[in-house]
Parts: C-alpha cells; structure tokens; sequence
C-alpha cells in the first residue's frame, strides 16, 4: 500500500491524490446531465437582447 | 532552433484564431465580462485549471519539491478534492445562481450586491486591481526569463512582445477570448505533463521500483534541509520544525485553501448556464489538476532518483543550488530533445492562460467595481473595461520592470496571502450564511487584509526580507528575529498568513454578523431566490 514510499505521510496523499480523482470523475459521470433546479431567474436583459437579434 | 521557432509560429496561429474566435462572438458587457453565461464545460474546467497553474507553478513547486519531497502532495490532494470538488460543487453552484440573479459580471460585484454594499464591491475590485498586477508581473518575468534562455531572444523583447499578443487578444476578446485560449493551452499543459510523468517513472523501471530508489536516498538529503526538519523525499518532515511549518502552513494550507478564495477562479462559476455544466467541470478539472499539480510534484521528487543513476548527484546540485532550475535542467538533460520544444511550449502556454485572466480581472475590477462605482459614467461598459484593462497591463509591465526578482518571486503568496484573508470568510458566508451582515462583511475583509499585511510586512520571513520594511522601521528582518531559536515566537516566521489571518477574518465576520443589524429579510430573499 505505500507503493515503496518511505512513510504514510508520503503515501496517504498519493493514494488520496488519485482516489479524488476518481471520485470526481465518478462525480461527474453520475451527475452528467443533472442541471438541478431549474432557475427561477433568466440570464441578464443583455444577452437575450443579443441572443433574439442573431436569431 | 528552427524546429522551435516552427512550433511557436503555429502555436501562435492557434492562440490568434481562438482569439478572434473570442472576438467575433462578443457582443455586449455579458460577452465581455462572463463570457454570455454559457460556456461549455470542458472549455470552463480547461480554463479555470489553466489559470490557477501558471509556469511559476510548475518550474518552481516542481522544484520545491525536488527539496522537499513527496509530503507536498498534499498540496496536490488540496487542490484537487479543495480546488475542483468543494469548490465547484459547493461554491461554484451557488455562486452562478447567486450571481444570475442579482445580475452579477464580477466577484466584487457578487460581494457587493449580495451584501448591498458599494464599499464592500469598491474594496474587493481595488485590492484586486492593485495587487493582480503584482503577481502577474511574477508570471511574466518568469516566462520571458525562460525564453530568453531557450530562444536566445533579449529579455526586453520578450517581455514587450508577449504582453502584445496578450493585449491583443484579452481587450479584444474579452473573457471569450481567454476562456478559449486558455482550455487550448490547458489542453497543450495535460498532454505534455502526461508524457513526462510516464517517461520518468519509465526511466526509473517503474512506480514502485521508483518510489523504492528514491526512499534508499534519505541519506543524500542535503544536511541543511536534513537540520530544518525533513527526514527524506519519500519519509516526511519531523512535526514543527520550520520545513514542517514551510510545507504545512504556506505550501499546503495557504495555497490549498487559498485557492478557494481566487476571484480570477471563482468568476469563472458565473460562466456556464446551469449546474450540469459545473457537474461536468468537475470531471475535466480533476484530471487537469492531476496531470499538472501532482504529476509536477512526483517527477520533481522523482527527478533526484534519476539524476543520482545519471550524473551521481541530486536535483539541487545538478541545478547548481538554483531551486527553479531543477526542472529546466531535467527536462533538458534527461527528457528526450524533441520534449524540451513541446515543455517550452507548455510552459508558454501556462503563463499566458494565467496571464490573460490576470489582464482580464484586474481590468474588469478598476472598471466595473471601482470605477464605475466611485464615478459612474454613461461610457458604453465594453470600453470601459477595456480601458481597465489596458490599466492592468500597463501596471503589470512597470511592476515587471520596476521590482526586484526577489519581491516578484513571493508575488504569488502575496497574492494568495491577501485574497484568502480578505475574501474567503465573506464569499462562503455570503453564500451560505443568511445571518453575515454587511458590517460583519466589510469588518471582516478590511480586518483580513489588515493582518495578512502586516503579517507579511513584519513577521513572515519570506516576504519581510524581501520586502524590507521591517529592517528599515525596527533595524531587524522580523519583529521576532531575536526571539529565543526554536521557540514558538521563532517559528512564527515561517507561519503562513493565512493560519493567523484567515481565523481572524473569520472571527470578526461571525461576531461582528451576531452583533450588527441584519440585512433587509426582502434582500436576503433575493438573494436565495434561485438557490
């Protein structure tokens, strides 16, 4: 388990290193598409403004 | 050098295409600042990655942990579970609902509006403005010095030269632009640090075998390092030394936690459209981090191991004591040739995505969140903050010209050492705490600050020596020079700001909130109206 590291100290961070990786990449699959709550607000005046006029 | 110059001139075509690509697509102040609110994923999480490790990141904590060894990688767990999981998913979330409903370009301005506060909005943007110059002159006086090596072009140049195409791109563009160029340079990061990696444990007959090799050299750790604490590469520190104190308070809590409290990061949540985006993000972030943050640190301990079997001699002596030239020296030394062209490359690239959202968010806070709130004008806001902008690349270069190497080599902690204390306690209570009043806010960041300066000013070794206003006022490098070796008033030397600061920030903005008159319950009921 230390992987030829000399103490835990070195070996628990590296493990750690890559187990959080793997839990943020688990993280992002199962939520891929999971907006949420939808917004109760919509994007500034701006940008719908611009949005409508491209259209 | 012809094979050199080739590769920049095409890496230069694909910078100015995403550049364009940035400004075609920005219309008004929503495109400019944030990038219209509906960046992809990939784009954001590449981004966001690519501004927090810039080249000083990788060349000098490479090298630090070519000293140190392997405990940095808590550094690296840090940033990775910190810097992408907490702060995406519970920060990033709440920070783009917030931000769209209170119709939020800026971090200042988040701050400012969730707080109703002009001074609170003011503040942030200024100390932003003010010392993001600082830290990216750092970053651009290590690029153009690492150039001028490897190119062989005078310094003067360099600098002049890569802050044009920067200017180029960021005033234009906008954020579009430095969120595109920044996920193709993040891209050119991953790639290379992936191989490097590989190639080193490759080298050594493997991750194990590697590990085994560099454990059997403790004996060879340098004996001043040996004296302030550390045990080897691969065994630790010995507890409260000061090296233990270097590596646990600035290295790993000051720039680990720290992260949190970054607006050029934080800003970049108000990108995308909605929370999947961020779920997405945190994926991509994660490996970016990997590949970059805990790859450098591995191959930096690594390279002593390598270094020994090839030349009988560790990483800092190789560098001749030069700690930030323990990387360059392995890459050119041990990498094969054809590598050290793409590392250049990938170090170009990591400077100039840090440096471009650097230009971007200290323009952004001089225009939007100082200028235009001390002295409103009816200015279209596009120019306005391309103004701002041209005023932080200008700042940046004098800093750049004008600061000795020692002071811009600690820019970077500085930077992390202000923002931590000064923002941290008012971000993350804003979004989560109903209770944080606008006096607890603004007592709380000018406080954070406050201490965090004179922190840095007068007991901070690093900083006060280099800084030198304690010699000149009190004749002494700190104020706790002459305290007794070894007592705890000794050590405070090497204690981080943030470990001082940072509780004292957070204090004054619990007891103070408790104390101070509570915002309107309808603001707060904006506030959380869409979280």
């Amino acid at each position: 388990m230390l992987l030829g590291l000399g103490s835990i100290e070195t070996a628990l961070p590296y493990w750690l290193c890559i187990l959080s990786t793997i839990g943020c990449i688990a993280y992002g699959i199962k939520n891929w598409n999971n907006a949420g709550e939808p917004d109760t607000v919509t994007a500034d005046v701006e940008s719908i403004v611009h949005r409508s006029t491209e259209e | 050098m012809a094979v050199k110059l080739i590769t920049a001139m095409l890496y230069f075509a694909a910078v100015f295409y995403l550049g364009w690509k940035g400004w075609k697509e920005t219309r008004g102040a929503s495109d400019y600042m944030l990038a219209g609110r509906s960046v992809n994923p990939f784009i954001m999480a590449m981004s966001y990655g690519a501004t927090f490790v810039s080249t000083s990141a990788i060349i000098g904590f490479g090298g630090v942990a070519a000293m140190f060894g392997m405990p940095l990688l808590w550094l690296a767990f840090l940033t990775i579970f910190v810097g992408v999981f907490i702060a995406m998913v519970f920060l990033g979330k709440r920070t783009r609902r917030m931000g769209l409903t209170l119709n939020c370009h800026t971090f200042p301005e988040l701050l400012g509006k969730r707080y109703n506060s002009k001074f609170v909005q003011s503040f942030s943007g200024g100390i932003i403005f003010f010392f993001i110059p600082v830290y990216a002159a750092a970053v651009l006086t290590g690029i153009c010095r690492m150039t001028e090596v490897s190119l062989g072009l005078p310094y003067e140049w360099m600098l002049i030269g890569i802050t044009a195409i920067l200017s180029l791109y960021v005033i234009t563009g906008g954020m579009k632009a430095v969120m595109y160029t920044d996920a193709f340079q993040g891209t050119i990061m991953a790639a290379m640090m992936l191989f490097l990696i590989g190639y080193t444990y490759y080298l050594l007959g493997g991750v194990v075998p590697a590990h085994e090799k560099l454990t059997a050299m403790s004996h060879l750790m340098p004996q001043a390092l040996q004296k302030g604490g550390i045990l080897g590469w691969t065994q630790g520190s010995a507890q409260g030394t000061p090296l233990w104190l270097v590596i646990y308070t600035t290295l790993v809590y000051g720039v680990g936690i720290g992260v949190l409290a970054q607006p050029q990061l934080a800003v970049r949540f108000m990108t995308v459209s909605s929370d999947r985006e961020l779920n997405r993000a945190v994926l991509y972030g994660a490996i970016f981090l990997l590949l970059t943050v805990f790859v450098i640190f591995v191959v930096g301990a690594l390279s002593n191991a390598i270094f020994l079997d090839r030349f009988g001699k560790i990483s800092i002596q190789m560098a001749g004591g030069n700690l930030d030239k323990i990387i360059p020296v392995f890459i050119e030394s041990i990498m094969p040739s054809w590598f050290s062209t793409a590392f250049l490359l990938a170090m170009f690239a990591a400077a100039m995505s840090t440096l471009s959202s650097q230009f971007h968010i200290g323009g952004t806070s001089l225009a939007h969140d100082v200028s235009q709130v001390v002295m409103p004008t009816k200015r279209d806001s596009k120019q306005v903050n391309q103004l701002g902008i041209v005023a932080t690349i200008l700042a940046t270069l004098i800093w750049a010209w004008l600061l000795p190497p020692s002071i811009v080599a600690r820019a970077t902690a500085f930077f992390f050492g202000l923002t931590g204390a000064a923002f941290l306690p008012a971000y993350i209570f804003g979004l989560y705490w109903k209770g944080m009043t606008k006096t607890g806010a603004k007592t709380s960041m000018v406080g954070g600050f406050t201490v965090s300066m004179l922190w840095m000013l007068f007991i901070h070794k690093k900083e006060a020596a280099s800084i030198g206003l304690c010699k000149a006022l009190f004749g002494k490098v700190t104020l706790v020079a002459d305290a007794a070796p070894g007592s705890t008033m000794f050590l405070l030397q090497w204690v981080d700001p943030n470990v001082v600061a940072l509780p004292v920030s957070l204090t004054i903005a619990v007891v103070v909130s408790l104390l101070s008159r509570s915002l309107a319950e309808d603001h707060i009921q904006l506030c959380w109206q869409n979280t």
